[in-house]
């Protein structure tokens, strides 16, 4: 998973439009992550396709969207992975 | 207020990220694209202004979900039109050049729908030139209308295999 698909699918455990999805991985990386307008609509469509995030409301032209049960486990085996990588990271620090 | 056209641009840089770098030149040297539409592709219009740094973004969809312009929008991007399926996007800066589209995932997935597109159409002009080409040839017509069939099966096949060039050309400047 890229760096960009985890920090969205972090983002939609709160719903979120794709624009609140932009400001929240801003927020969580201090601005290191500024997602694209292209960007983040592209990964919502690709998430929402492969069944890990669902729409929940429409409102505005605006579209709010939330991570699924199948969206959390695979968001749950993406952190067990990086938390052993950063393990065994720290043993070489 | 001046103004300038430009013809076949799009065809001239054929590749997403080329024709932006070439509309943002444009703004540079004052040259403003206000607005675009169907046939901008072919003829496009600018305006003289002041000087100015804008970020152009062209993006394919060919059907965008209800929320793909707020999406753009919220962030600071102003519509400018479509041609097609392409939509033109632009947003002023002063330092940091604004990005639509910020990974290499999604910067090739934006060039595959470009590939795409062109390949249906190139597709559909394969298509119908060959249909032409064999009626002039088998089809029971007067020598005529026979000819002018063999000319636009000739021109519509030159139409195919110059979208496959484009087809390549963008393919190979799929990263930017």
């Amino acid at each position: 998973m890229s760096e960009t698909m985890f920090y969205i699918l972090f983002a939609l455990r709160t719903e979120r439009h794709g624009y609140g999805v932009m400001q929240r991985v801003e927020e969580l990386t201090e601005g290191r992550i500024v997602l694209g307008a292209g960007t983040i609509y592209t990964s919502l469509g690709k998430l929402e396709a492969d069944g890990l995030v669902t729409v929940t409301s429409r409102e505005d032209r605006r579209t709010n969207y939330l991570i699924t049960p199948r969206g959390t486990e695979v968001l749950r085996q993406e952190a067990r992975r990086l938390a052993e990588l950063s393990r065994y990271a720290k043993e070489i620090l | 207020m001046s103004t300038k056209r430009e013809w076949f641009a799009a065809f001239r840089y054929v590749a997403p990220a080329d024709f932006e770098d070439w509309m943002e030149a444009q703004a540079r040297e004052g040259w403003l694209l206000e607005h675009v539409g169907q046939w901008s592709s072919i003829r496009m219009t600018f305006q003289k202004g002041e000087p100015a740094t804008y970020r152009y973004v062209i993006d394919a969809q060919v059907s965008p979900r209800p929320d793909y312009l707020t999406t753009y929008q919220d962030a600071g991007w102003q519509h400018l039109g479509r041609m097609a399926s392409a939509y033109v996007w632009r947003r002023r800066y002063d330092d940091l050049r604004p990005e639509a589209f910020t990974d290499a995932e999604t910067v090739r997935a934006r060039s595959q729908r470009f590939v795409g597109a062109v390949a249906v159409a190139g597709s559909v002009l394969a298509v119908g030139g060959l249909a032409m080409l064999l009626a002039s040839f088998f089809a029971d017509l007067s020598a005529g209308y026979a000819n002018q069939m063999l000319a636009a099966g000739i021109l519509f096949e030159a139409m195919a295999v110059t979208l496959v060039f484009v087809a390549v050309r963008i393919r190979r400047r799929r990263d930017r």
